[in-house]
């Protein structure tokens, strides 16, 4: 071989070798987890699963709606907004709108995303710097009969009683809808009416569902250790600190009683929250916490339904049809007979949504998912034919 | 087949110089090494900022100083590094570590740490328990004298001295081998979490706080307050929710219990998203953690622990709490008076005695 040539082939063998160090670089870089990939525009993803009807959903703080396999977007991410909440008979949208660290307030929307109303005024008033006279209100929901039932951090202890200054729990209120919602109407009581007396210092009542014959369904909070300091077999290792959910139903007579609780429609150790009633009324779909080792888990949450009689305030055996995953959110179709739900798509913590077919049947099909590459935020969709 | 030309060979030029033949096994064997060099030095730039940050995270062995000694309790010994088989017992520290607390007169900037998570592993039996140390539980310190079991830290001046002064205090009061440590402060639980792209966890409980300190996240004023609410239920935490879920006591039945909890479930929570690392999202995961994290494991164990996660099974971790105490106060602190015999009854159920 000549000496060019030689030359000619260490060169050729030295650019090799620095492309194959440059290759394994690149393959390590190549290496990291897909499953961390961050979402994408939620109008640019891909939908797997065409479902009936519009599904109005809150995706990174904007506001979208699903129509096929088309995604709108309402308002854009990053505007704070979640848990939309159809108005019957098409008339719009609610949706909150969250200040982070600071409040929250209830917008009326037309079902394009246009601002029609803000319904709340949850700002502290200028004369008061402290961060108590700001409000949170969440889980806005129509009753059968058109009022507005909502989650309101009063009364708390804070402002009006210095020295119970860290109680900030959510309760229950009910207005017409339309009426202007902030601290004074509240604390005034006009024009609401307090429908739950929060547990002090567990966060307090949400999920409000209200009832056709009056009444609500809602969610509220307990330690897992009752007053004796025992906990029921099956949650024997739940820490000191653990907290529960119970499905609770408080019938309408019960509304004026300060402090009373709804009988429990669920045990504590089931720890169910996230009630949704289909239109009928006879089925709840909700989320509960399967217990691992003695404790509520952390990382799981099992889609689950039950028949309920309304009259009797009974619900029927629990049936977990979705577990081993994290689900969340359940909403029933407007027919009443199949289920939308979050839950993370496989290997990507980011909720999507998936659709279970048939759920109020005896053979429910395998759940489907709908969307990829969404950030969906937790809230329920809101879901119209 | 000869390689190259032989000394007779016609076309060999006159007076030409000779190159020493280099045998075709010896030249193959240098063109691998120079291929094996080359792929080396690419893994070595991919993982340059995992080293860099590595050496500044790691390397700081356990010192335990001369403990101010419990009657009748033996001295801690110097522990060794593990194997990946026998159980070791992981101290996991969290502290704020801004500068509210030099403001308030602290030399070092630190105060305590807030959170204090004993964790025994078990690689041959896949299971993990996690014990978290009320922070304000009053004991002996290893610094001298009393205090709160969360202060020596900060009583030690923060930092690698401050850890092993935590450490001694925790191996002297609950007479346990603390075999590794890993602090981390606010920032880094942060970027860790926003890292491996947030966790997914059910919040067990609306989280509210009218009064949570907002010194993190561009804050100016490490003494401000902040408003929180975190709503129950299902969701996907990026870091400083999840931070703020951990962090938050001031509405909360059982105060610095209920947020042992919710740490022990974003443990859980985080443990299940490590689990999905691959070896590609460690030198990101390093960057994250620069300077926010500080441990003892030795890299070498790193992939060890990550391939313990995988294995460990959500419904083999037990969870403990201490509950043997009565609520007491010391000068102007309100502090938890302990039951130590009860207590240790209890912790050694889990972790060996010393």
């Amino acid at each position: 071989m000549s000496r060019s040539r030689k030359l000619v082939t260490a060169l050729v063998l030295l650019a090799l070798m620095a492309g194959f160090g440059a290759g394994v670089n690149r393959y390590l870089a190549s290496r990291d987890s897909s499953a961390f990939a961050p979402p994408k525009d939620p109008t640019q993803t891909f939908v797997k699963l065409i479902v009936p009807g519009t599904v109005y959903f809150a995706d990174d703080g904007g506001l979208f709606a699903l129509t096929g396999t088309k995604i709108t977007q309402l308002q854009a991410e990053g505007g704070g907004w979640t848990q939309p909440v159809a108005i019957p008979n098409g008339a719009g949208l609610l949706a909150v709108k969250v200040t982070a660290n600071y409040y929250s307030d209830l917008y009326q929307l037309g079902l394009n995303g246009s601002l029609e109303q803000q319904l709340s005024d949850d700002a502290g008033q200028v004369t008061v710097t402290q961060l108590g006279a700001d409000d949170w209100l969440y889980y806005p929901a129509i009753g059968p009969d058109g009022n507005l039932y909502f989650s309101y951090d009063w009364p708390k202890g804070g402002v009006e009683d210095p020295g119970n200054g860290y109680q900030v729990d959510l309760s229950i209120w009910e207005t017409t809808l339309g009426t202007h919602i902030d601290r004074t109407t509240i604390e005034k009581g006009e024009g609401m009416t307090q429908v739950s007396w929060a547990n002090y210092y567990t966060g307090g009542d949400v999920s409000p569902v209200p009832l056709a014959g009056g009444g609500l369904i809602y969610a509220d909070y307990e330690l897992a250790y009752g007053d004796t300091g025992q906990l029921s077999t099956p949650l024997a290792s739940a820490g000191p600190g653990t907290e529960v959910s119970q499905i609770r139903m408080d019938p309408k007579p019960l509304y004026n009683t300060a402090g009373s609780d709804g009988p429990a429609l669920t045990q504590p150790q089931d720890d169910c929250a996230q009630p949704a009633l289909n239109p009928a009324q006879t089925e709840i779909a909700m989320i509960c916490t399967p217990v691992l080792d003695g404790a509520p888990s952390s990382t799981e949450s099992d889609l689950v339904v039950a028949t309920f009689d309304a009259a009797t305030g009974t619900l029927g055996p629990l049936d977990r049809l979705v577990t081993g995953t994290l689900a969340a959110s359940p909403t029933w179709s407007p027919d009443g007979t199949d289920l939308l739900y979050l839950a993370p798509e496989a290997g990507d913590g980011y909720f999507q949504l998936w659709y279970l077919q048939g759920a109020a049947t005896a053979t429910p099909s395998r759940p489907k998912q709908v969307t990829t590459d969404l950030d969906l935020d937790g809230s329920a969709p809101a879901w119209t034919s | 087949m000869t390689q190259g030309r032989s000394p007779g060979d016609p076309r060999q030029p006159c007076g030409s110089r000779r190159y020493p033949r280099v045998p075709r096994v010896r030249m193959i064997l240098l063109v691998l090494l120079g291929f094996v060099l080359s792929g080396v030095g690419g893994a070595v730039s991919f993982f340059w900022p995992t080293i860099t940050a590595a050496i500044g995270a790691t390397g700081h062995s356990i010192q335990v100083p001369t403990p101010s000694a419990i009657p009748g309790t033996p001295s801690p010994t110097p522990v060794a590094a593990t194997g990946s088989d026998p159980p070791f017992t992981v101290l996991l520290m969290g502290s704020d570590n801004d500068g509210k607390f030099t403001a308030a007169g602290s030399t070092s900037g630190f105060c305590c740490t807030q959170s204090m998570i004993l964790i025994r592993v078990d690689p041959a039996a896949g299971s993990v328990t996690m014990l978290s140390i009320p922070r304000d539980l009053w004991v002996k310190l290893s610094t001298g004298g009393e205090g709160k079991v969360s202060q020596a830290f900060g009583n030690a001046g923060g930092g690698t001295t401050g850890i092993d002064a935590e450490i001694a205090t925790v191996e002297q009061d609950f007479q346990v081998q603390v075999d590794h440590y890993v602090w981390i402060g606010l920032q880094g639980l942060i970027n860790l979490i926003d890292e491996v792209g947030g966790i997914d966890i059910v919040a067990s409980h609306p989280v509210m706080d009218d009064n949570y300190p907002y010194d993190v996240a561009g804050s100016t004023n490490p003494n401000a307050a902040d408003r929180v609410a975190v709503l129950p239920g299902a969701q996907h935490m990026d870091g400083l929710e999840a931070l703020e879920y951990v962090r938050s006591r001031h509405d909360d039945l059982s105060s610095d219990l209920g947020r042992n909890v919710r740490q022990q479930q974003v443990l859980v929570a985080l443990r299940q998203k490590l689990s999905q690392l691959s070896l590609g999202d460690i030198d990101n995961v390093a960057s994250a953690l620069n300077g926010e994290v500080l441990t003892d494991v030795p890299l070498t164990q790193f992939p060890t622990l990550l391939g313990l996660t995988k294995d460990v099974g959500s419904g083999n971790i037990q969870h403990v709490f201490i509950t043997q105490y009565s609520d007491g106060t010391e000068g102007d602190q309100d502090v938890l008076v302990p039951d130590m015999s009860a207590i240790l009854a209890v912790v050694h159920q889990y972790f060996p005695a010393t």
